[in-house]
């Protein structure tokens, strides 16, 4: 119940995964990260098979899904997601290169909450996490039960 | 057989007899009383009165009253023992008048001077005569008699009035004066050859004949001639019908027909005509020039005799049916020379009572271009559909590259830019203030290079991103667009003069880019200005808008106005005013796919105007 809920990032690209790492470290909030580096480990990671197949049960906090991936693109990652009744209450918010509306238009089409332009910097994080409400989810002590609405 | 016997009579009785039997009337009169003394029965028989009644009468009884004057003083006259005398009337006793000729002697009768009269009744002669006269005189044709010598003895009304002579005029005139002088000399061979060998013949029918009127006019004549007996000797009689309006007429009916002919012969369309066993009677020089062969050859020829074969063909059925159903017919044909050439014609086929009137066009060349636009048809529909093919390839390659740029051509700056941030945190207490210059250098020009690309891309996705078309209301786009800019608006006094503005049709989100370029640039430029002034205003001209966007700013050399709209092109520095070059060109863009175009005006320091048109609604616009 103490224990913080997980932040799930799928993202393939090395630089960007220490990046946003480094930016959230400052913050102390590494420890909770969990990064999958294409969408097959993020789905293995959501229903806990393949090298996952031993984690703690639980829905992550929040799942940060970057568009272009391999094997398994974000994109059908939040569509597999938003298919399944488990999953789709999860916050999903997908990381772009650009404001390159393509990507967006799908992804909310597809059931993304909100989007964020890489590189993923602590103010951009939060940004996303208060647009999402879970501030208090990943940062803090959970949250009076009032501020938990989604 | 006995001989007949003749007995003797004496003087007088043979008198008797001569004087009794003789067809003519004759009579005695008495010179002093002008009694009749003896009668014969002729008299008695044309005259009606018995012997007796005549012997009552004078010879002024049997005169009309008219002429008892004339009989009187011409017996007072009367001086010849024997005397012929015509034109005399005499009256019978049923009042009927006799026209007479009468052979009068000096005789003694009985001891008294009478006169012996024979009379011929001329009266059926002379009604002949008289009638024959009037045919003449009432005559169309200009009669003449011309007696050996060449002078005329006798011309009828016609004849004075066609030559314009009085009555009478002509009578012994020589007949040269009606010959004109150039035909003078050959008539007087023709006049002597003529009565030579006198027989009736018709002149002038052929050759031109003229004659000569009195006022000089040649008059072109007919002439017939005939040789008759009269009174006076062997005479011509000479008949003329004037032909002038007969040659007039003639002569038009030729140049016509000429006319006409030369027509038919020269004209562009090929004209035949063909008899009912399809021979050819006429042929023109276009359509011997069609069939590749001389009129020569054709005329007088069947079809079948000069194009083995053509019996079998579809247009030779054609003719057939025109010629056996009396119908208008009209075909294209393709004719199939000898060599195998091939000609197209447009075929009309008409009867007339000699066969058929074949019109003949030649169309290859429209055949040809009705063909080649039909194959043009066909293959243009696999041409677009290989054309867009094409484009879709290459635009989903422009997309790809596009994708590629924003995604992968960012990602190496993003972390470029993210790396010496965290340098920059990490070491920068380490390092002297032109160091650290050099770290927010590397800092703003990756920015820099992160907001070309940016600007590429949005460029590009203008140019091929779908239009969505709606009814926008610009009032609001402009308000939206100002307050997108508050960042840069900031603190800033510019006074905004916004004028209203029409509904357009429009792309919202393209227009929106359009105004929020233009509305920025305004901005931008007015920034070093102490009273900023940003006018954005709207008119209607004809059957489209020109809205504008004037600002008090920076302005620009109007000698560079043709870099203004130019993609990447500046005419400012970054150092004076920040910017890529790409937000004119995108205006540009958007406004042209609009249908709408661009310009603009400006001086150095005095500030600059910016022009778009985009169309007035229509009712069913799209």
């Amino acid at each position: 119940m103490n224990e913080l809920k997980k932040i799930l990032i799928a993202e393939d690209d090395k630089n960007d995964v220490e990046l946003t790492l480094t930016a959230l470290e400052e913050f102390n909030l590494a420890n909770v990260v969990v990064v999958v580096n294409d969408g097959e480990e993020a789905l293995d990671y959501l229903y806990c098979r393949g090298k996952f197949a031993d984690r703690i049960m639980g829905n992550p906090a929040v799942i940060f899904l970057d568009i272009k991936m391999p094997k398994v693109t974000g994109l059908e990652v939040l569509k597999q997601i938003k298919s399944d009744d488990s999953l789709k209450m999860v916050p999903a918010v997908i990381l772009t290169s650009s404001r390159e509306e393509r990507d967006l238009v799908e992804g909310y089409k597809l059931g993304a909450n909100a989007y964020v332009v890489k590189p993923v910097d602590f103010e951009e994080f939060i940004r996303a996490v208060k647009q999402l409400g879970l501030f208090w989810a990943v940062i803090n002590e959970p949250p009076p039960v009032s501020s938990m609405s989604i | 057989m006995p001989k007949q016997q003749y007995t003797h009579i004496s003087q007088e009785e043979q008198f008797n007899i001569l004087f009794e039997s003789n067809p003519f009337p004759m009579w005695i009169y008495d010179l002093k009383t002008l009694k009749f003394l003896l009668v014969n029965d002729a008299a008695v028989n044309i005259y009606g009165y018995s012997k007796q009644e005549f012997y009552k009468l004078s010879l002024k009884d049997i005169r009309p009253k008219e002429d008892e004057q004339r009989l009187l003083k011409n017996i007072e006259n009367e001086t010849s023992q024997y005397q012929w005398s015509s034109g005399w009337r005499h009256l019978t006793k049923s009042g009927s008048l006799l026209d007479v000729e009468i052979i009068s002697h000096d005789i003694i009768y009985k001891g008294r001077n009478s006169r012996f009269v024979t009379v011929n009744d001329i009266t059926e002669k002379k009604r002949t005569s008289e009638n024959f006269q009037l045919v003449l005189e009432s005559s169309p044709i200009a009669i003449l008699l011309v007696n050996k010598e060449g002078k005329i003895t006798y011309s009828n009304k016609q004849t004075e009035t066609l030559f314009q002579y009085l009555p009478g005029e002509l009578i012994g005139k020589s007949l040269e004066i009606l010959i004109p002088e150039k035909y003078s000399k050959s008539h007087q061979k023709h006049h002597k050859d003529f009565f030579l060998n006198p027989k009736p013949r018709i002149i002038g029918k052929r050759t031109d004949l003229y004659g000569l009127s009195k006022n000089g006019n040649e008059i072109a004549l007919e002439i017939g001639l005939n040789p008759i007996n009269s009174e006076g000797g062997f005479s011509v009689l000479v008949t003329m019908q004037d032909i002038t309006e007969r040659i007039r007429s003639q002569e038009e009916l030729s140049k016509a027909e000429k006319r006409y002919r030369t027509t038919l012969d020269y004209m562009m369309e090929g004209f035949q005509i063909i008899s009912n066993d399809f021979r050819y009677l006429y042929i023109n020089n276009a359509a011997a020039a069609q069939g590749r062969k001389t009129k020569d050859e054709l005329i007088g020829n069947t079809m079948m005799e000069i194009y083995p074969g053509i019996e079998k063909s579809e247009m030779f059925a054609k003719l057939e049916s025109c010629l056996k159903n009396h119908l208008h017919l009209t075909m294209e044909n393709e004719f199939i020379y000898e060599n195998g050439d091939r000609e197209w014609f447009l075929l009309n086929m008409e009867p007339i009572p000699e066969g058929i009137l074949i019109l003949s066009k030649d169309i290859t060349r429209e055949k040809q271009t009705e063909d080649e636009l039909k194959s043009y048809r066909e293959n243009l529909e696999e041409l677009v559909i290989k054309r867009t093919s094409q484009l879709d390839e290459a635009n989903k390659e422009l997309e790809s590259f596009s994708y590629s740029v924003s995604h992968d051509l960012r990602a190496p700056l993003r972390h470029i830019t993210g790396f010496v941030q965290i340098l920059q945190k990490n070491i920068s207490s380490l390092l002297d203030d032109k160091n650290q210059k050099y770290f927010s250098y590397i800092i703003e020009s990756t920015k820099r290079m992160g907001m070309l690309i940016d600007d590429l891309l949005s460029f590009s996705r203008m140019a091929q991103s779908e239009m969505n078309l709606s009814k926008l209301n610009l009032n609001n786009i402009i308000k939206e667009t100002i307050l997108d800019l508050k960042d840069e608006i900031n603190e800033r006094n510019i006074t905004w003069k916004i004028s209203n503005m029409p509904e357009v049709l429009g792309d919202p989100s393209m227009l929106k880019q359009a105004y929020l370029n233009l509305i920025s640039n305004a901005v931008k430029y007015t920034s070093h200005i102490d009273e900023p002034v940003i006018e954005i205003g709207v008119e209607a001209k004809q059957n489209e808008y020109i809205f504008s966007i004037k600002d008090n700013g920076a302005g620009f050399d109007p000698k560079y106005i043709d870099k203004l709209f130019g993609v990447f092109q500046r005419l400012h520095s970054s150092a004076e005013f920040e910017g890529t070059g790409i937000g004119l060109a995108n205006v540009k863009r958007i406004i042209n796919r609009h249908g709408g175009r661009v310009w603009a005006n400006g001086q150095v320091n005095q500030g600059a105007t910016f022009y778009f048109t985009l169309n007035m609604m229509r009712e069913n616009h799209e």
